[in-house]
C-alpha cells in the first residue's frame, strides 16, 4: 500500500473519508496509521474509514483502528466503517471488536450515521 | 509414510512478502477443500505466525530466513480433511519450560496476533528447534459444511494428526 | 499477575458468570456481553477490571473498550503495554473501583 494509495477525501461537514487501498498488513498499516493520526489531528466532527477498496487486513491493521477509535472518543469525533468484505468482518469478528466499532454497508450510510 | 513436506518454501524476513505467502497457503488450502472464508482465515493466521517472527524473533531485520512447510492431513477413510502448516526461524530460542505459566505475549509478544492464530486454527504448538530458532506448528481441520476435495493419488497425505 | 485486586475484592458479591471461566474464549464472550447490555453493576465492573490484567492481550482489549463504554474512563491504560506498566493503571482502576464502591474490607466492617 505505497502512501498515494490511501485516499483521503475532507468533505465541507467536517466529514474526512480515509480509504485504505488493497491489502492492510504489517507493511502497509503504518501508512494507513498515519494518515489517520494526520486527519485526526485536524479534529474532524465525522471520520469515516471506508475499507470497501481493502481486501485483506490483519491484527495490524486492526489495530490501527482500535487506536484511531479510541482517539476519536477522546477528540469527539463520530468514526464509522463501511465498506468492508467478508474477509475483513472476519477478523472483526474473531477478534470480538465489531459490537465495538460503528459499522455499516456504504459510505452513504456512513454519512448519514 | 513420506514425512517430506508437501510445500515447502523458504522466504526473508522482508513484509513485503508477506501477501505471497497468504496467497500461497490461501490457494493451497482451497485445493484442499476449505471454502474460501476458512482459506482466509488460514491465511491470515500464517501471516499472524510470520509477522511475530519479524517483529519479534528478527526485530524486524529484513534479510533472515523464515520457513513455512504444508502437509495435508487424511482421515481414517483416506479423504483429505485439513491441513498441518509449520512456521520455523533462526531467531532467539525461548525455554518452553519458561513459557510454562507465563504470558506467550511476554516472550514473544503478539498481541492480537497470538489469540488470531488460536481462534483460526484447531491445534497450536510452539516449540525450539533442534539446534537453533523456533517451530510454530499448526492444524486446522476442514469444517464439517465443506464438501473435501479430491486429492490425486500418491500424495502421501498425513493420517490424522 | 496482579494480586492485589483479588485480595481487596475477596469477600465483595461474586463477580457475573464468564469473567472467572477458564476457557479465554467465555472469558471474552462475558465481556462482550456486558459491553453490549451495558452491565455496570459493581460486580460486572469489577470483573472487568480483573481482565484488564489477563495474560491474552485480546482479552485485555476487550475489557478496557468495554470499561471505557461503560464508565467513560481509561486511566491511560493501554492493553498493548508491558506488564510493569499496566500494573500502574491497573492500579488506578482497584482505587477508583474502591472510591465509587468501597473495599471488601470495608463491606466486612459495615456488616460487623
Amino acid at each position: 500500500m505505497p502512501e498515494e494509495q490511501v485516499r483521503i477525501a475532507r468533505e465541507g461537514s467536517g466529514t474526512v473519508i480515509v480509504a485504505p487501498q488493497g491489502d492492510v498488513d504489517m507493511s502497509c498499516s503504518p501508512v494507513l496509521r498515519t494518515a489517520l493520526r494526520g486527519e485526526q489531528d485536524l479534529r474532524p466532527r465525522r471520520l469515516i474509514v471506508d475499507l470497501g477498496d481493502v481486501g485483506y487486513m490483519d491484527s495490524s491493521g486492526l489495530a490501527t483502528l482500535v487506536e484511531a477509535m479510541r482517539t476519536a472518543k477522546r477528540n469527539g469525533t463520530r468514526m464509522v466503517l463501511c465498506g468492508m468484505n467478508d474477509k475483513v468482518r472476519a477478523i472483526f469478528e474473531i477478534a470480538r471488536l465489531h459490537q465495538f466499532f460503528t459499522i455499516v454497508d456504504d459510505v452513504s450510510k456512513a454519512r448519514e450515521g | 509414510m513420506d514425512d517430506r513436506a508437501h510445500v515447502r518454501v523458504e522466504l526473508l524476513s522482508n513484509p513485503a512478502y508477506l501477501s505471497g505467502a497468504r496467497e500461497l497457503i490461501s490457494s493451497v488450502c482451497k485445493r484442499l477443500g476449505f471454502d474460501d472464508l476458512t482459506c482466509s482465515k488460514v491465511a491470515l493466521a500464517v501471516d499472524e505466525a510470520l509477522c511475530n517472527v519479524i517483529r519479534h524473533g528478527y526485530k524486524h531485520s529484513e534479510d533472515r530466513p523464515i520457513w513455512i512447510s504444508l502437509w495435508p492431513l487424511v482421515n481414517e477413510g483416506g479423504q483429505p480433511d485439513g491441513v498441518k502448516l509449520m512456521i520455523e526461524d533462526e531467531a532467539e530460542q525461548v525455554d518452553p519450560e519458561k513459557m510454562k505459566g507465563r504470558e506467550l505475549s511476554d516472550i514473544r509478544p503478539g498481541g492480537l496476533g497470538v489469540h488470531i492464530i488460536r481462534d483460526v486454527m484447531d491445534d497450536v504448538r510452539y516449540e525450539r528447534r533442534e539446534q537453533v530458532g523456533m517451530r510454530l506448528t499448526m492444524t486446522k481441520r476442514v469444517p464439517r459444511c465443506c464438501t473435501p476435495a479430491r486429492l490425486s493419488g500418491g500424495m502421501g497425505a498425513h493420517r490424522g494428526g | 499477575m496482579l494480586l492485589i485486586p483479588v485480595v481487596l475484592w475477596a469477600g465483595c458479591a461474586p463477580i457475573p458468570v464468564g469473567f472467572d471461566a477458564p476457557s479465554e474464549t467465555k472469558r471474552q464472550d462475558a465481556i462482550v456481553a456486558a459491553a453490549a447490555s451495558g452491565d455496570r453493576r459493581p460486580e460486572t465492573l469489577r470483573g472487568l477490571i480483573e481482565q484488564l490484567d489477563s495474560p491474552d492481550a485480546a482479552t485485555r482489549m476487550l475489557a478496557i473498550l468495554t470499561l471505557d463504554r461503560l464508565t467513560g474512563q481509561t486511566f491511560g491504560y493501554d492493553y498493548t503495554d508491558p506488564a510493569w506498566k499496566r500494573e500502574r493503571s491497573v492500579q488506578t482502576w482497584v482505587d477508583w473501583y474502591d472510591s465509587e464502591y468501597g473495599t471488601a474490607s470495608a463491606s466486612e466492617a459495615d456488616h460487623g
